[in-house]
């Protein structure tokens, strides 16, 4: 009977062991060239955005961000910057919150706070992030009137606004406004994982 | 009696050994890409644990206390744990990083990434790699890149990938 208890107990402690460590191994980007799924969200005030709304501008850039990584934070400036200067240009930006702990709330009071001009729309269960294979925030990618990603990838070079070398995402506007080639179409950047739901594999 | 005291001389000594261990400082050192793949090198023969972190990152925080018990159950059985802090390379910083450590009792060679270009340190760890944190990479003996997760772990997961190429 006892070997029969252990038995159990160690059958239990193996499911248990085995379902603990189902980890979300690193996704995959949308590749640039490649057309962007559409998609359908809702602000912090609950009103709906569809990329299509967006996507009427000439360029659209979508932002996966977070009110609580200090990365994401320290681009709260440029952010809106950059909003100001291609507003005028027929450039769309928009904020995505795909963190599963960041709340409507919070972003309501991140958003006002920190004087976004731009949409903020919260991705519940992280759909969005997963059909883009966002992996971090802050996290960038540029969609042409097509809805095709012409760049993927950072802000600029550096977290600390008095290293920067390169401005990327200037750089990509600036050149697909004049109609030009990308200079650099995917660059790479240190942030904040994505904090994602668990979903059954 | 006499056996009494010797076992007790033994565990004063083996708890001095311990507590000596344990107040050791933590020692914090730069590290670039060439550097990170000497280390990757120095490593073959045993299982290596890459670890990237930062002090600003909530989860790599919340997860650091699982790899060092890592570190400390498997350090004498083949096991390598590194650590390589993404937190700025200045005086400033290297003093928090350190503080960081010590408050947590973690001792031995810590590495920070040396100030520079942060997209190609970032190809040079895995071109797969989005520079997303925390991420932690798992090589076999033979140096080859088992796993990379790029999420907070638990021991549990650490060990359950670890300890069968502990094994091998």
């Amino acid at each position: 009977m006892k070997k029969y208890l252990f038995g159990l107990i160690a059958v239990a402690i193996a499911g248990v062991v085995v379902f603990s460590t189902s980890k979300t191994l690193p996704v995959t980007a949308i590749e640039v060239g490649k057309e962007a799924p559409s998609f359908s969200l809702k602000d912090a005030d609950g009103k709906e955005h569809s990329l299509g709304d967006y996507r009427k501008r000439k360029f659209t850039v979508v932002m996966f961000i977070a009110t609580q990584c200090p990365i994401s934070n320290a681009y709260n400036e440029r952010m809106v910057a950059l909003d100001k200067d291609y507003a005028s240009k027929d450039v769309a930006f928009v904020g995505i919150n795909s963190n599963k702990q960041e709340s409507i709330d919070e972003i309501k009071e991140h958003s006002a706070k920190h004087g976004f001009t731009f949409d903020v729309l919260k991705d519940w269960n992280n759909v969005v992030a997963d059909a883009y294979g966002a992996q971090f925030t802050p996290e960038i990618f540029v969609l042409d009137g097509k809805g095709i990603l012409r760049y993927h990838g950072r802000i600029d070079d550096s977290r600390n606004p008095d290293n920067i070398t390169t401005h990327d995402l200037r750089e990509t506007l600036d050149a697909l406004l004049a109609g030009k080639p990308v200079p650099r179409p995917e660059t790479k950047a240190f942030g904040c994982t994505i904090k994602r739901v668990k979903k059954d594999s | 009696m006499r056996h009494f005291l010797v076992f007790a001389l033994l565990l004063v000594a083996v708890r001095g050994q311990a507590q000596e261990e344990n107040s050791s400082a933590p020692v914090l050192v730069s590290i670039d890409a060439g550097g990170l793949d000497s280390l990757r090198t120095a490593s073959r023969g045993r299982v290596l644990v890459l670890n990237f972190w930062a002090t600003w990152c909530r989860p790599c925080v919340e997860e650091f206390p699982e790899l060092l018990k890592l570190r400390r159950e498997f350090g004498r059985r083949g096991l390598d744990v590194v650590f390589v802090s993404i937190d700025d390379d200045d005086a400033g910083t290297k003093q928090k990083v350190l503080a960081f450590l010590t408050k947590r009792k973690a001792s031995g060679r810590f590495y920070i990434k040396r100030e520079g270009d942060d997209e190609a340190f970032i190809s040079a760890v895995s071109p797969k790699w989005s520079g997303a944190l925390p991420a932690t990479l798992i090589y076999d003996s033979a140096g080859r890149l088992v796993e990379m997760v790029v999420d907070q772990m638990t021991y549990f997961e650490l060990e359950k990938i670890v300890k069968p190429l502990l094994s091998r």
